[in-house]
């Protein structure tokens, strides 16, 4: 038997290309935010779940130790770029099943700590050492997509131009000026067709959440319908990688616990890391058909005031990625929106919710982690 | 010189490799690179054979950021082989000339100088039979 499980307390950080402070008191802007958000003692926090890639040991100690919080049940969790989203799902859980009736989620990440270019994987992976890159894994995969279904770079543009000006109302992003498809399309080329503006920038940032039972439900507590989480499944043979399977696998766990479908879904947060994979995604969360992706963004059905807005928040395209924050700050903006607090960016009428956060790079995986979070109001 | 991923390939002679795959005797899955344990059956060590010499090109492309070993731009692919294997490699070619389904071959390539060089293997557009 489970219970419901709401977000009750929702905050973070703007994130930003750099912080001058460390990743800790970075991080614990975020609690505080989160707390002050539903005015909640934090003497009524059970347990910690805190996610980041590179935060290192003890993160959530750090963090907390000078807040007065430590001295509870408190996991440091990482997952790739699914760090935080992965400590929500355990939170979420622990609540779920009853363990407690208020945890405290964290995801946050200081990424300015390894300069330009792309993120470093680790060398123990045959392809790696090879010159594998993230870029790479999906310029090839948007190379393939394109030759089997069609399209151009100009069509990937468009995902880029639709986040930014969702960026542009958007305080907590990183880039707020408008872009057009030539200024994408002539940016500097990262791994062809991917340009400079198709990926996402690092950032700094942290998000937290307050989640808990029944029992500290307030009238702006939203409820977190169902946790998806799952890893990659191994293969090296001949498959297709134009569909993402990780995602449609954990989506259809997650919308089959949630009894909710994606033609319910009113607004969602994926994870753009990439221009191209935002229209995976599409397709891999069922807001389309195979190959009817590019059609959502060239008609604007997934823009601010379409059929099904993707990204509101200017997604990791234009917030920037944070790893291990990016995740719970999914969360922070589909909160935002099902409370009808997201202002000028706000989903007129959003009372379903979904976040898809997957992570990582790892040869014979189209990612090592995949998380989806349905919430409604 | 020091070999990349040395348990997965062998220099055949001139420019030429061939790539090594791990085929299980108990089960029959195969994998590369050779893995010490089957994924499916767990058997241990499975037997190393040599595949074919060419595949399919399934996707590519030109990186255009610079990588401790290699400069860029370089160009990546994966190669479908008749084992039902897809292989991951760099492309020695010009992005231009390659296109998606063409014929490549497992190639011997070499990076860098001097006691950083290392070599690897790598795969070039088939000639035209």
């Amino acid at each position: 038997m489970t219970r419901p499980v709401y977000v009750t307390g929702a905050g973070m950080t703007p994130f930003r290309k750099k912080y001058d402070v460390t990743l800790n008191e970075l991080a614990q802007q975020a609690v505080v935010a989160a707390l002050r958000d539903a005015s909640f003692d934090k003497a009524k926090v059970e347990a910690v779940f805190s996610g980041s890639a590179w935060g290192g040991p003890l993160l959530g100690q750090r963090i907390l130790r000078d807040l007065g919080m430590t001295g509870v049940p408190l996991v440091n969790i990482e997952n790739a770029c699914s760090s935080g989203s992965t400590a929500l799902h355990l939170g979420y859980t622990a609540v779920a099943q009853g363990k407690y009736d208020a945890v405290l989620v964290i995801g946050s990440e200081k990424l300015s700590r390894f300069g330009s270019g792309a993120l470093p994987l680790e060398d123990d992976d045959h392809e790696v050492r090879l010159g594998q890159i993230m870029p790479a894994v999906y310029a090839m995969r948007a190379q393939r997509y394109l030759h089997e279904f069609g399209g151009t770079p100009a069509d990937l543009a468009l995902v880029s131009v639709k986040n930014r000006k969702h960026a542009g109302l958007n305080e907590y992003a990183q880039f707020h000026e408008p872009i057009t498809v030539e200024e994408v399309l002539a940016s500097r080329p990262v791994a062809d067709p991917l340009t400079l503006l198709m990926s996402c920038p690092k950032a700094d940032g942290a998000a937290a959440l307050i989640i808990t039972s029944e029992r500290y439900r307030t009238n702006r507590s939203v409820e977190v319908r169902a946790s998806g989480l799952t890893s990659g499944v191994f293969t090296d043979g001949i498959v297709d990688t134009t569909i993402d399977e990780i995602t449609v696998r954990c989506a259809k766990e997650t919308y089959e616990a949630a009894g909710i479908g994606p033609e319910e879904v009113d607004v969602a947060e994926v994870h753009d890391a990439f221009a191209s994979a935002e229209v995976f995604y599409y397709e891999a969360l069922g807001f389309c058909k195979q190959g009817e992706g590019l059609e959502l963004v060239r008609t604007g059905a997934t823009a601010l005031g379409g059929r099904i807005p993707v990204n509101p928040s200017g997604g990791l395209l234009s917030k920037g990625h944070p790893l291990g924050a990016t995740g719970i700050a999914q969360i922070v903006e589909i909160t935002e929106q099902l409370r009808g607090e997201a202002g000028a960016r706000q989903v007129e009428g959003a009372k379903v919710g979904l976040t898809h956060c997957t992570g990582g790079g790892i040869a014979g995986m189209d990612h090592g982690a995949c998380t989806i979070h349905v919430l409604v109001r | 010189m020091k070999k990349l991923n040395e348990e997965s390939w062998r220099h055949v002679s001139g420019d030429e490799a061939v790539l090594i795959m791990s085929e299980c005797a108990n089960c029959g899955k195969r994998n590369f690179p050779p893995l010490r344990y089957c994924p499916n059956c767990h058997a241990e060590n499975p037997e190393k054979k040599e595949m074919s010499r060419t595949g399919t090109l399934y996707s590519f492309s030109r990186v255009h950021i610079k990588h401790k070993l290699y400069p860029a731009p370089y160009v990546v692919g994966y190669v479908d082989f008749p084992e039902g294997l897809r292989v991951f490699g760099q492309v020695r070619a010009d992005a231009e000339e390659l296109k998606i389904g063409m014929k490549v071959a497992a190639s011997v390539c070499s990076f860098g100088e001097g006691e950083e060089a290392v070599q690897a293997y790598c795969f070039v557009p088939a000639e035209k039979e």
